[in-house]
């Protein structure tokens, strides 16, 4: 039973996901608004915010490289970057932007300041693509959304 | 959705009828420049069965908020964004529209929530945005019908009046949004001036609002011109005022007014200026839906109320020195547009012109009996249980008593109307400029409220006329949206808009004119008029006798006159603005109030100001010459002017008596 397997393994992934706090109940409520109309929002959701927290830290990083001493504006990304990542429930990724805005706050930004945020970002963005290449192969019927 | 007043002993409710799958339908405006949130709230909002619209950047929603006038019913607006700061859409669409706007953030500070609650958002939702956030996100869009339905109860309910007749039951509730909010709001706030002002009405009911003076007004408008209308922000516009009694967020609403009086002026173009320097604030002809609204729902009491509420703010733009223009110019629409559908709202306008409208009551005129007549009769909703007295509309200002206008408290109005009479004086009497520019329909009350009984039977007239086309059958009915947005909507769209536009002279002249001016005729929108010597000696008439107007006897009166001037004005003409509105308003399948835009008073159509205002400004400065004093405009005002088909066949709201 492969597909079966698959499934489990599926669900134990989330499961860890959500366990080292990767994902939190957010994800939950993507998974809930997923329906027939729309059978892998998440997923598009997901792509869609790799896709646009790639360009916000690019800008973030020339802001830094520019312009570090504008707090203001690199505190305006973060607050971006920290409204779209805790859309999709990247619990870490958000904390890791609350640390930078209080930085930012604090006017306290160094260039390693955003690296944290960037490699959490990295690797959230490496387990939900192998989370989602898996559910692919389970499909649509068997994801079983497990909401708290 | 239709609003239906519960009257009977109490405070009136307001019930609204939703359509059956409220919230269903309900059309939001989402504006995040990040993608993945847009994505997600509008899946969530879909799931909600609401009528989404996305839009990435703030300039854009601005845009299609603009072009669609009443096409949506709820903006939520991201707070960082790069193009425009959402404060700054948030104040725009503050100025220009009544829609409610929902803030969102992932930034959950408490600056920035304090700045979207001063700046007047709604609600802040702070991301990520859960489905329990949206699902009743609906309650802040019947929250805004509540309030205006407030404004607009007499007008509509003199459709459930005919009915329920003598039921009493209306409440006055249409009270102006501002004035009901700033009552509300300010009531802990009120101080200093606001205080004087309140007590020099008599009336018990509360005092809540800061009420804008004259002075108040002009130190206000100074700042505002010092800093560039563009540029002014609530704090600066404080600090440079420099008035102690006064709190940011009252410098905040009144200059979200002042814009909306001001864009609304701009409009007009040289409407603005009414010969008479009257406020165009009162655009009888086209408001007349806010009018009807008033005027004809509710029985003299009921309006009188609403309408003092409403008038306070829209009114004593108008009022304060220009009621005797208001009514001129009521009369030239009247004259203009045969539109008899609603004197009410003229008596109900009358009645809050103390003095004008009981001299003007007191002579029996064609128009006030006829129109009292029709106002005592069908609206006996009004709290002020007009019911006794609706035998006495040949009796213009049944001042004794046959106008069963009591405001006791146990009518479902009373309270309101006294507050609204309370505010509408204070509110002319300091030109005071409360006009809640949200609300035409509070508008046209106000503006009612302040003209003579003449002039708001012209007003209802036209007003009526306007609404009649908006809803046809009562304006407010019309306004009644059975989908969102229109039902306050095409209630107001003509009314305010009429009167903005009407009167465009009264209109906030911008800063720059009213500096002339001791006395600061407000238009509609609490803007200053542009000194004009009649409206300055109209201003000074009417200012000068403050007392008369907050007068309880006055109101009482008034509302006797109430109930004449509900004769909607004939709008006959029904300025194209009107139907534009309507048209707007009935854009939306569903309301007439489609025309948000026209709700917003910025829309109203250009023809239609442009019918009006010359020929109030006409009435209204000859009548405002003549006049001499309180009351005197009865003479003035031509009730003939008014065709007493449309005063009778209007059917009066809730006169303020």
């Amino acid at each position: 039973m492969e597909h079966s397997n698959l499934k489990r393994l599926v669900t134990s992934m989330k499961q860890n996901l959500f366990d080292q706090g990767y994902l939190d109940e957010q994800f939950y409520e993507l998974e809930n608004l997923e329906d027939d109309i729309s059978p892998n929002f998440v997923e598009e959701v997901v792509n869609t915010y790799f896709k646009h927290s790639s360009r916000l830290m690019t800008n973030i990083e020339r802001a830094l490289e520019t312009n570090p001493g504008d707090f203001h504006k690199l505190d305006s990304y973060m607050q971006q970057f920290k409204g779209s990542s805790s859309s999709i429930g990247a619990s870490k990724l958000k904390n890791e932007c609350l640390q930078f805005h209080e930085k930012c706050e604090q006017e306290n930004i160094e260039g390693r300041s955003f690296q944290k945020v960037k490699s959490e970002h990295g690797i959230l963005k490496q387990k939900l693509e192998a989370y989602f290449q898996l559910l692919r192969q389970v499909g649509p019927g068997d994801r079983a959304t497990s909401s708290n | 959705m239709e609003i239906s007043r519960r009257g009977g002993a109490g405070p009136s409710l307001v019930t609204l009828k939703l359509p059956m799958d409220f919230p269903a339908g309900l059309r939001v405006l989402v504006v995040d420049d990040d993608p993945l949130c847009l994505k997600t709230i509008e899946k969530l909002l879909w799931n909600c069965h609401y009528d989404v619209t996305t839009c990435p950047r703030a300039d854009t929603a601005l845009s299609m908020v603009r072009d669609r006038k009443g096409g949506f019913d709820l903006i939520m607006s991201d707070v960082h964004m790069p193009d425009m700061d959402g404060f700054k859409l948030l104040e725009l669409i503050g100025s220009e529209t009544d829609l409610p706007v929902i803030m969102i953030s992932a930034d959950d500070g408490k600056d920035v929530v304090m700045k979207g609650v001063t700046n007047g958002a709604v609600d802040y939702i702070v991301k990520p945005v859960r489905i329990e956030a949206v699902k009743i996100m609906w309650q802040h869009v019947v929250r805004k019908y509540q309030r205006k339905e407030k404004v607009l109860e007499p007008v509509e309910c003199a459709e459930e009046e005919k009915k329920a007749d003598e039921n009493g039951e209306n409440t006055s509730l249409a009270e102006d949004d501002e004035s009901w909010k700033n009552g509300n709001r300010k009531k802990d706030e009120n101080d200093g001036e606001d205080e004087d002002e309140q007590r020099e009405d008599s009336p018990p009911l509360k005092k809540p609002r800061v009420v804008w003076s004259q002075e108040l007004h002009q130190a206000f408008v100074s700042a505002v011109t010092r800093l560039g209308i563009d540029k002014a922000v609530p704090k600066k516009i404080l600090e440079m005022m420099d008035v102690p009694a006064i709190t940011r967020e009252n410098v905040a609403s009144h200059l979200q007014k002042y814009r909306l009086f001001v864009k609304k002026n701009n409009i007009l173009g040289d409407q603005k200026q009414l010969s008479d320097g009257t406020r165009a604030g009162y655009a009888p002809v086209n408001s007349v839906s806010s009018f009807d609204l008033q005027g004809p729902h509710i029985p003299g009491q009921h309006m009188p109320q609403n309408q003092m509420n409403l008038r306070s703010g829209p009114r004593q733009l108008a009022a304060t020195g220009t009621t005797l223009s208001l009514l001129d110019r009521m009369n030239r629409f009247n004259s203009n547009a045969q539109n008899s559908n609603t004197s009410r709202i003229v008596p109900w306008e009358q009645s809050f012109n103390n003095r004008q409208m009981n001299s003007i009551l007191r002579s029996p005129t064609n128009m006030e009996s006829r129109q009292s007549q029709q106002v005592l009769q069908s609206d006996s909703n009004l709290g002020l249980q007009a019911t006794q007295g609706t035998s006495s509309f040949l009796d213009p200002f049944p001042m004794s008593t046959n106008f069963a206008f009591n405001l006791t408290p146990s009518s479902a109005c009373p309270v309101n109307s006294i507050q609204q009479s309370r505010q509408f004086d204070q509110f002319r009497q300091q030109n005071n400029f409360t006009a809640d520019v949200s609300t035409r329909g509070q508008l046209m009350n106000g503006i009612s409220g302040e003209l003579d009984d003449m002039l708001l039977s012209n007003l209802c007239q036209q007003i009526t006329t306007p609404n009649s086309h908006v809803g046809g059958t009562s304006a407010a009915e019309t306004l009644l949206p059975s989908s969102y947005g229109s039902a306050s909507q095409t209630l107001y769209p003509c009314v305010g808009d009429n009167y903005t536009n009407a009167l465009a002279g009264n209109s906030f002249p911008l800063a720059t004119s009213t500096a002339t001016r001791d006395i600061l005729p407000l238009g509609m929108f609490g803007e200053t008029v542009p000194p004009r010597s009649e409206i300055e000696l109209l201003d000074h008439m009417i200012g000068s006798k403050p007392e008369d107007n907050f007068a309880p006897n006055h109101w009482n009166s008034n509302r006797n006159t109430g109930i004449e001037s509900n004769v909607v004005m004939p709008n006959g003409t029904e300025t194209p603005d009107c139907n534009k509105f309507t048209g707007a308003v009935q854009c939306s399948n569903s309301i007439t109030a489609e025309s948000s835009a026209a709700v917003t008073t910025n829309d109203v159509p250009q023809s239609s100001i442009n019918v009006f205002p010359n020929e109030l400004k006409n009435v209204v400065s000859d009548q405002f010459l003549q006049q001499e004093g309180i009351g005197v405009i009865d003479t003035e005002l031509n009730y003939e002017a008014f065709s007493m088909d449309d005063i009778l066949n209007y059917t009066p709201g809730p006169l303020p008596m």
